[in-house]
Protein backbone atom coordinates (compact mmCIF):
# COMPACT_ATOMS: atom_id res chain seq x y z
CA UNK A 1 0.00 0.00 0.00
CA UNK A 2 1.90 3.70 -1.01
CA UNK A 3 2.42 6.07 1.65
CA UNK A 4 -0.12 8.11 2.56
CA UNK A 5 1.81 11.41 2.98
CA UNK A 6 3.42 10.43 -0.27
CA UNK A 7 -0.07 10.45 -2.27
CA UNK A 8 -0.85 13.54 -0.64
CA UNK A 9 2.12 15.46 -1.86
CA UNK A 10 1.53 14.34 -5.31
CA UNK A 11 -2.03 15.34 -5.16
CA UNK A 12 -1.12 18.65 -3.96
CA UNK A 13 1.26 18.88 -6.78
CA UNK A 14 -1.11 17.97 -9.27
CA UNK A 15 -3.26 20.52 -8.16
CA UNK A 16 -0.92 23.40 -8.29
CA UNK A 17 0.03 22.15 -11.92
CA UNK A 18 -3.92 22.13 -12.67
CA UNK A 19 -4.32 25.65 -11.86
CA UNK A 20 -1.32 26.81 -13.96
CA UNK A 21 -2.76 25.20 -17.30
CA UNK A 22 -5.90 25.96 -16.48
CA UNK A 23 -4.55 29.70 -16.29
CA UNK A 24 -3.01 29.23 -19.17
CA UNK A 25 -5.90 27.57 -20.99
CA UNK A 26 -7.86 30.79 -20.32
CA UNK A 27 -4.94 33.05 -21.34
CA UNK A 28 -5.12 31.15 -24.45
CA UNK A 29 -8.70 31.59 -25.05
CA UNK A 30 -8.70 34.73 -24.71
CA UNK A 31 -5.63 35.67 -27.07
CA UNK A 32 -7.64 33.02 -29.23
CA UNK A 33 -10.33 35.06 -30.01
CA UNK A 34 -8.55 38.54 -30.28
CA UNK A 35 -6.16 36.68 -32.84
CA UNK A 36 -9.45 35.40 -34.60
CA UNK A 37 -10.79 38.79 -35.41
CA UNK A 38 -7.32 39.89 -36.61
CA UNK A 39 -7.61 36.57 -39.04
CA UNK A 40 -11.29 37.57 -40.13
CA UNK A 41 -10.62 41.06 -40.46
CA UNK A 42 -7.21 40.62 -42.75
CA UNK A 43 -8.49 38.27 -45.02
CA UNK A 44 -10.78 40.60 -47.20
CA UNK A 45 -8.26 43.07 -47.67
CA UNK A 46 -5.19 40.45 -48.19
CA UNK A 47 -7.44 38.96 -50.66
CA UNK A 48 -8.54 42.27 -52.75
CA UNK A 49 -4.78 42.95 -52.86
CA UNK A 50 -4.24 39.85 -54.35
CA UNK A 51 -6.97 40.20 -56.77
CA UNK A 52 -5.61 43.69 -57.96
CA UNK A 53 -2.17 42.17 -57.96
CA UNK A 54 -3.26 39.28 -60.47
CA UNK A 55 -5.19 41.93 -62.91
CA UNK A 56 -1.98 44.26 -62.77
CA UNK A 57 0.36 41.22 -63.68
CA UNK A 58 -2.08 40.17 -66.24
CA UNK A 59 -2.36 43.66 -67.54
CA UNK A 60 1.64 44.77 -67.44
CA UNK A 61 2.94 46.17 -71.01
CA UNK A 62 5.13 43.59 -72.39
CA UNK A 63 8.03 45.35 -71.90
CA UNK A 64 7.91 45.88 -68.36
CA UNK A 65 10.21 43.84 -65.98
CA UNK A 66 10.41 43.54 -62.16
CA UNK A 67 12.93 41.63 -60.76
CA UNK A 68 10.81 40.33 -58.11
CA UNK A 69 8.78 38.40 -61.17
CA UNK A 70 11.95 37.02 -63.13
CA UNK A 71 11.80 33.07 -62.55
CA UNK A 72 15.48 31.98 -62.36
CA UNK A 73 16.17 28.30 -62.55
CA UNK A 74 15.66 26.82 -58.90
CA UNK A 75 18.87 26.30 -57.41
CA UNK A 76 18.16 27.37 -53.73
CA UNK A 77 14.76 27.55 -52.32
CA UNK A 78 13.87 29.25 -49.42
CA UNK A 79 11.20 28.09 -47.07
CA UNK A 80 9.90 30.38 -44.56
CA UNK A 81 8.51 28.27 -41.33
CA UNK A 82 6.43 30.14 -39.15
CA UNK A 83 6.13 29.28 -35.29
CA UNK A 84 6.63 30.78 -32.23
CA UNK A 85 8.60 30.85 -29.46
CA UNK A 86 6.32 29.75 -26.86
CA UNK A 87 5.85 26.16 -26.17
CA UNK A 88 3.10 24.11 -24.83
CA UNK A 89 1.16 24.60 -27.72
CA UNK A 90 0.65 20.15 -27.91
CA UNK A 91 2.00 19.47 -31.79
CA UNK A 92 1.56 22.63 -33.42
CA UNK A 93 5.60 23.52 -33.67
CA UNK A 94 5.96 19.92 -34.39
CA UNK A 95 3.50 20.00 -37.47
CA UNK A 96 4.79 23.29 -38.99
CA UNK A 97 8.33 21.84 -38.69
CA UNK A 98 7.29 18.26 -39.91
CA UNK A 99 5.68 19.53 -42.98
CA UNK A 100 8.90 21.92 -43.34
CA UNK A 101 11.39 18.95 -43.38
CA UNK A 102 8.70 17.38 -45.78
CA UNK A 103 8.70 19.95 -48.22
CA UNK A 104 12.49 20.29 -47.93
CA UNK A 105 13.20 16.62 -48.60
CA UNK A 106 10.84 16.85 -51.84
CA UNK A 107 13.39 19.71 -53.29
CA UNK A 108 16.25 18.11 -52.38
CA UNK A 109 15.47 14.83 -54.39
CA UNK A 110 14.95 17.09 -57.41
CA UNK A 111 18.78 18.29 -56.88
CA UNK A 112 17.87 21.52 -55.07
CA UNK A 113 19.34 22.74 -52.38
CA UNK A 114 17.07 24.25 -49.07
CA UNK A 115 17.55 26.25 -46.46
CA UNK A 116 15.04 27.61 -43.73
CA UNK A 117 13.93 30.90 -42.67
CA UNK A 118 12.80 30.07 -39.28
CA UNK A 119 10.47 32.37 -37.22
CA UNK A 120 10.24 31.60 -33.61
CA UNK A 121 12.63 29.96 -31.59
CA UNK A 122 10.75 26.89 -31.00
CA UNK A 123 10.79 26.04 -34.51
CA UNK A 124 14.45 27.23 -34.73
CA UNK A 125 15.61 24.67 -32.42
CA UNK A 126 13.84 22.04 -34.06
CA UNK A 127 14.86 22.88 -37.51
CA UNK A 128 18.73 23.85 -36.48
CA UNK A 129 18.93 19.66 -35.61
CA UNK A 130 17.72 18.84 -39.33
CA UNK A 131 19.45 18.74 -42.26
CA UNK A 132 19.04 21.63 -44.19
CA UNK A 133 20.68 24.81 -43.04
CA UNK A 134 19.30 27.45 -41.73
CA UNK A 135 19.78 30.65 -43.93
CA UNK A 136 18.25 32.95 -41.15
CA UNK A 137 16.07 32.96 -38.06
CA UNK A 138 13.80 35.29 -36.50
CA UNK A 139 12.41 35.47 -32.96
CA UNK A 140 10.54 37.90 -30.62
CA UNK A 141 7.59 38.63 -32.54
CA UNK A 142 4.49 39.42 -30.32
CA UNK A 143 2.29 36.74 -29.46
CA UNK A 144 -0.45 38.68 -32.40
CA UNK A 145 1.94 39.81 -34.81
CA UNK A 146 2.00 43.75 -35.37
CA UNK A 147 1.99 44.96 -39.40
CA UNK A 148 5.51 46.09 -38.59
CA UNK A 149 6.75 43.00 -37.78
CA UNK A 150 5.45 41.34 -41.20
CA UNK A 151 6.82 44.56 -42.88
CA UNK A 152 10.35 43.88 -41.61
CA UNK A 153 10.14 40.22 -42.57
CA UNK A 154 9.02 40.60 -45.63
CA UNK A 155 11.42 43.43 -46.98
CA UNK A 156 14.31 41.15 -45.77
CA UNK A 157 12.92 38.08 -47.55
CA UNK A 158 12.36 40.14 -50.64
CA UNK A 159 16.41 41.41 -49.78
CA UNK A 160 17.50 38.04 -50.45
CA UNK A 161 15.73 37.10 -53.53
CA UNK A 162 17.08 40.18 -54.98
CA UNK A 163 20.19 39.64 -54.14
CA UNK A 164 19.99 36.20 -55.25
CA UNK A 165 20.58 34.32 -52.56
CA UNK A 166 17.57 32.23 -53.21
CA UNK A 167 15.88 31.79 -56.49
CA UNK A 168 12.76 30.78 -54.67
CA UNK A 169 10.70 31.14 -51.30
CA UNK A 170 7.53 29.66 -50.13
CA UNK A 171 5.51 30.07 -46.77
CA UNK A 172 4.92 27.52 -44.12
CA UNK A 173 2.39 28.52 -42.29
CA UNK A 174 -0.61 27.28 -40.24
CA UNK A 175 -3.63 27.91 -41.80
CA UNK A 176 -6.66 28.96 -39.71
CA UNK A 177 -10.03 27.51 -39.95
CA UNK A 178 -11.41 27.34 -36.56
CA UNK A 179 -10.90 26.96 -33.19
CA UNK A 180 -10.76 22.99 -33.81
CA UNK A 181 -9.02 23.01 -37.06
CA UNK A 182 -5.91 24.30 -38.31
CA UNK A 183 -3.33 22.99 -40.94
CA UNK A 184 0.43 23.63 -41.98
CA UNK A 185 -0.05 24.72 -45.30
CA UNK A 186 2.64 25.74 -48.41
CA UNK A 187 2.43 29.01 -50.02
CA UNK A 188 4.14 30.50 -52.50
CA UNK A 189 5.86 33.68 -52.20
CA UNK A 190 8.80 34.85 -54.44
CA UNK A 191 8.65 35.06 -57.41
CA UNK A 192 5.52 36.90 -57.39
CA UNK A 193 4.97 36.02 -60.43
CA UNK A 194 4.06 32.08 -59.23
CA UNK A 195 1.20 33.44 -57.01
CA UNK A 196 -1.22 34.14 -59.70
CA UNK A 197 -1.03 30.62 -61.31
CA UNK A 198 -2.16 31.50 -65.13
CA UNK A 199 -4.97 33.58 -63.57
CA UNK A 200 -4.41 36.66 -65.34
CA UNK A 201 -6.51 37.39 -68.12
CA UNK A 202 -4.29 38.31 -70.99
CA UNK A 203 -6.71 39.31 -73.47
CA UNK A 204 -7.63 42.38 -71.62
CA UNK A 205 -3.79 43.60 -71.99
CA UNK A 206 -3.03 46.98 -72.96
CA UNK A 207 -7.21 47.89 -72.39
CA UNK A 208 -5.88 49.20 -68.42
CA UNK A 209 -4.56 52.65 -67.66
CA UNK A 210 -2.64 53.56 -64.92
CA UNK A 211 -1.53 56.39 -63.31
CA UNK A 212 0.59 57.75 -63.37
CA UNK A 213 2.38 54.36 -65.04
CA UNK A 214 2.63 50.81 -64.91
CA UNK A 215 5.72 50.70 -63.69
CA UNK A 216 4.94 52.76 -60.75
CA UNK A 217 1.87 51.37 -59.61
CA UNK A 218 3.64 47.92 -59.76
CA UNK A 219 6.80 49.37 -57.22
CA UNK A 220 4.37 50.19 -54.81
CA UNK A 221 1.87 47.38 -54.95
CA UNK A 222 4.57 44.64 -55.15
CA UNK A 223 5.96 45.03 -51.71
CA UNK A 224 2.50 45.87 -50.03
CA UNK A 225 1.09 42.68 -51.42
CA UNK A 226 4.14 40.54 -50.36
CA UNK A 227 4.11 42.25 -46.80
CA UNK A 228 0.46 41.37 -46.78
CA UNK A 229 0.98 38.38 -47.48
CA UNK A 230 3.29 37.75 -44.85
CA UNK A 231 0.91 39.18 -42.17
CA UNK A 232 -1.72 37.62 -43.21
CA UNK A 233 0.02 34.40 -42.14
CA UNK A 234 1.99 35.01 -39.61
CA UNK A 235 -1.98 35.75 -38.16
CA UNK A 236 -3.38 32.60 -39.49
CA UNK A 237 -0.59 30.70 -37.45
CA UNK A 238 -0.58 33.01 -34.31
CA UNK A 239 -4.50 32.42 -34.55
CA UNK A 240 -3.50 28.51 -35.00
CA UNK A 241 -1.04 28.31 -32.25
CA UNK A 242 -3.60 30.15 -29.21
CA UNK A 243 -6.14 27.65 -30.83
CA UNK A 244 -3.97 24.59 -30.43
CA UNK A 245 -2.38 25.84 -26.84
CA UNK A 246 -6.24 26.51 -25.48
CA UNK A 247 -6.71 22.72 -26.67
CA UNK A 248 -3.39 21.29 -25.24
CA UNK A 249 -4.12 23.17 -21.88
CA UNK A 250 -7.53 22.04 -21.83
CA UNK A 251 -6.86 18.08 -22.06
CA UNK A 252 -3.86 18.85 -19.94
CA UNK A 253 -6.02 19.86 -16.79
CA UNK A 254 -8.85 17.32 -17.65
CA UNK A 255 -5.75 15.06 -17.41
CA UNK A 256 -4.99 16.63 -13.98
CA UNK A 257 -8.35 16.04 -12.79
CA UNK A 258 -8.76 12.70 -13.54
CA UNK A 259 -5.29 11.47 -11.69
CA UNK A 260 -6.58 13.55 -8.74
CA UNK A 261 -9.27 11.49 -8.69
CA UNK A 262 -7.90 8.49 -9.08
CA UNK A 263 -5.13 9.55 -6.49
CA UNK A 264 -7.90 10.63 -3.80
CA UNK A 265 -9.59 7.15 -4.13
CA UNK A 266 -6.01 5.64 -3.60
CA UNK A 267 -5.56 7.86 -0.39
CA UNK A 268 -8.62 7.26 0.75
CA UNK A 269 -8.41 3.66 0.25
CA UNK A 270 -4.60 3.76 1.78
CA UNK A 271 -6.33 5.74 4.78
CA UNK A 272 -9.42 3.11 5.86
CA UNK A 273 -6.02 0.62 5.96
CA UNK A 274 -4.30 2.13 8.29
CA UNK A 275 -7.30 3.09 10.58
CA UNK A 276 -8.11 -0.94 10.32
CA UNK A 277 -4.74 -1.64 10.90
CA UNK A 278 -4.55 0.39 14.37
CA UNK A 279 -8.05 -0.76 14.78
CA UNK A 280 -7.03 -4.46 15.02
CA UNK A 281 -3.68 -3.60 16.77
CA UNK A 282 -5.96 -2.09 20.00
CA UNK A 283 -8.00 -4.97 19.78
CA UNK A 284 -5.13 -7.31 19.67
CA UNK A 285 -3.23 -5.68 22.68
CA UNK A 286 -6.68 -5.41 24.95
CA UNK A 287 -6.95 -9.21 23.81
CA UNK A 288 -3.37 -9.94 25.28
CA UNK A 289 -3.96 -7.94 28.67
CA UNK A 290 -6.92 -9.96 29.22
CA UNK A 291 -5.10 -13.16 28.58
CA UNK B 1 -26.46 54.13 -62.83
CA UNK B 2 -24.19 53.67 -60.39
CA UNK B 3 -21.12 51.61 -59.38
CA UNK B 4 -20.09 49.75 -56.40
CA UNK B 5 -17.60 51.08 -54.38
CA UNK B 6 -15.07 49.20 -52.10
CA UNK B 7 -12.69 50.38 -49.72
CA UNK B 8 -10.38 47.21 -47.37
CA UNK B 9 -8.07 47.83 -45.04
CA UNK B 10 -6.24 46.01 -42.86
CA UNK B 11 -8.63 46.34 -40.54
CA UNK B 12 -11.85 45.90 -42.04
CA UNK B 13 -13.85 46.65 -44.47
CA UNK B 14 -14.88 50.40 -44.20
CA UNK B 15 -17.32 50.49 -47.23
CA UNK B 16 -18.99 48.81 -49.95
CA UNK B 17 -22.08 50.55 -51.14
CA UNK B 18 -23.26 51.46 -54.41
CA UNK B 19 -22.34 54.81 -55.28
CA UNK B 20 -22.80 57.40 -58.24
CA UNK B 21 -19.80 59.54 -58.41
CA UNK B 22 -16.27 58.98 -56.83
CA UNK B 23 -13.55 61.36 -56.49
CA UNK B 24 -9.71 60.71 -55.04
CA UNK B 25 -6.40 61.97 -55.38
CA UNK B 26 -3.87 59.96 -57.37
CA UNK B 27 -0.23 60.85 -57.61
CA UNK B 28 -1.13 63.14 -60.39
CA UNK B 29 -3.86 64.83 -59.39
CA UNK B 30 -7.66 63.97 -58.64
CA UNK B 31 -9.39 61.72 -60.39
CA UNK B 32 -13.23 62.04 -60.49
CA UNK B 33 -14.93 58.29 -62.03
CA UNK B 34 -18.00 58.04 -63.10
CA UNK B 35 -20.38 55.17 -63.92
CA UNK B 36 -18.37 53.43 -67.26
CA UNK B 37 -15.24 54.47 -66.46
CA UNK B 38 -12.05 53.14 -68.72
CA UNK B 39 -10.15 50.58 -66.46
CA UNK B 40 -7.48 51.56 -64.53
CA UNK B 41 -5.02 51.21 -62.15
CA UNK B 42 -3.71 54.00 -59.61
CA UNK B 43 -2.01 54.60 -56.81
CA UNK B 44 -3.27 57.16 -54.50
CA UNK B 45 -2.39 59.85 -52.22
CA UNK B 46 -3.31 60.44 -48.21
CA UNK B 47 -5.85 62.42 -48.78
CA UNK B 48 -9.83 63.04 -48.70
CA UNK B 49 -12.17 61.20 -50.43
CA UNK B 50 -15.36 62.17 -51.57
CA UNK B 51 -18.78 60.06 -52.99
CA UNK B 52 -21.89 60.81 -54.19
CA UNK B 53 -24.91 58.41 -54.00
CA UNK B 54 -28.71 60.01 -54.65
CA UNK B 55 -26.75 63.59 -54.26
CA UNK B 56 -26.05 62.84 -51.00
CA UNK B 57 -22.44 63.36 -50.51
CA UNK B 58 -19.80 62.20 -48.48
CA UNK B 59 -16.23 62.11 -47.08
CA UNK B 60 -13.36 59.98 -46.35
CA UNK B 61 -9.95 60.42 -44.63
CA UNK B 62 -8.27 57.88 -46.77
CA UNK B 63 -4.49 56.80 -46.08
CA UNK B 64 -3.34 56.17 -49.12
CA UNK B 65 -3.41 53.35 -51.24
CA UNK B 66 -4.29 51.54 -54.71
CA UNK B 67 -7.34 51.73 -56.72
CA UNK B 68 -8.92 49.63 -59.47
CA UNK B 69 -11.50 50.42 -61.54
CA UNK B 70 -13.18 47.74 -63.57
CA UNK B 71 -16.42 47.70 -65.19
CA UNK B 72 -19.11 47.79 -62.63
CA UNK B 73 -16.97 48.39 -59.40
CA UNK B 74 -13.97 50.49 -58.16
CA UNK B 75 -11.78 48.90 -55.60
CA UNK B 76 -9.73 50.75 -53.33
CA UNK B 77 -6.87 49.08 -50.82
CA UNK B 78 -5.57 50.71 -48.45
CA UNK B 79 -3.74 51.12 -44.80
CA UNK B 80 -6.68 53.07 -43.32
CA UNK B 81 -9.69 54.73 -43.87
CA UNK B 82 -12.20 56.23 -41.79
CA UNK B 83 -15.84 57.93 -42.87
CA UNK B 84 -15.80 61.53 -41.64
CA UNK B 85 -18.45 60.33 -38.98
CA UNK B 86 -16.16 58.07 -37.23
CA UNK B 87 -13.10 60.06 -36.94
CA UNK B 88 -12.20 61.12 -33.50
CA UNK B 89 -11.63 65.24 -34.21
CA UNK B 90 -9.73 64.95 -30.43
CA UNK B 91 -7.37 62.55 -31.09
CA UNK B 92 -6.26 63.37 -34.55
CA UNK B 93 -6.01 67.37 -33.13
CA UNK B 94 -3.45 65.51 -30.16
CA UNK B 95 -1.91 63.91 -33.13
CA UNK B 96 -1.63 66.71 -35.22
CA UNK B 97 0.03 68.82 -32.36
CA UNK B 98 2.23 65.56 -31.68
CA UNK B 99 3.65 65.61 -35.01
CA UNK B 100 3.92 69.09 -35.04
CA UNK B 101 6.29 69.24 -32.06
CA UNK B 102 8.25 66.26 -33.38
CA UNK B 103 8.91 68.34 -36.80
CA UNK B 104 9.92 71.48 -34.58
CA UNK B 105 12.60 69.47 -33.80
CA UNK B 106 14.10 67.22 -36.23
CA UNK B 107 12.41 66.47 -40.14
CA UNK B 108 11.41 63.30 -39.41
CA UNK B 109 9.45 61.56 -42.40
CA UNK B 110 7.43 59.34 -39.99
CA UNK B 111 6.44 62.96 -38.26
CA UNK B 112 5.51 64.27 -41.53
CA UNK B 113 3.13 61.15 -42.61
CA UNK B 114 1.24 61.54 -39.10
CA UNK B 115 1.20 65.23 -39.36
CA UNK B 116 -0.58 64.53 -42.75
CA UNK B 117 -2.97 61.71 -41.84
CA UNK B 118 -4.02 63.81 -38.86
CA UNK B 119 -4.71 67.09 -41.26
CA UNK B 120 -6.82 64.84 -43.52
CA UNK B 121 -8.46 63.22 -40.43
CA UNK B 122 -9.82 66.82 -39.31
CA UNK B 123 -10.17 68.12 -42.78
CA UNK B 124 -12.31 65.28 -43.42
CA UNK B 125 -14.42 65.64 -40.44
CA UNK B 126 -14.88 69.24 -41.33
CA UNK B 127 -16.14 68.50 -44.47
CA UNK B 128 -18.87 66.38 -43.30
CA UNK B 129 -19.72 69.09 -41.03
CA UNK B 130 -20.34 71.54 -43.61
CA UNK B 131 -22.21 69.33 -46.08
Amino acid sequence: MPNIREIRSRVRSIKSTEQITKAMEMVAAAKVRRAQERVLAVRPYAEKLQGIFRELVGNLPPDYESPLLVERPVRKVGLVVMSSDKGLAGSYHVNIVRLALARAAEWERRGVEVGFFAVGSKGIQLLKRSGPSLFAAYQGFGAIPSAAEARGLAADLVDKFEKGEVDRIEILYTRFHSLVRYQPTVADFLPASIIEEGEARKEESGQHLFEPSAGFVFDRLVPKQLETEIYRSLLESAASEQAARMTAMGSASKNAKEMIRTLSILYNKARQASITREILEVVGGAEALKG
Amino acid sequence: MSFKLEIVTPDRTVISEEVDFLRVRGTEGELGILPGHAPLFAVLEIDILQFRRDAKEEVVALMGGFMEVGPDQVSIVSDGAERAVEIDVLRARAAKERAEAQLAKVKDVGAEVALQRALIRLQAAQGSRAI
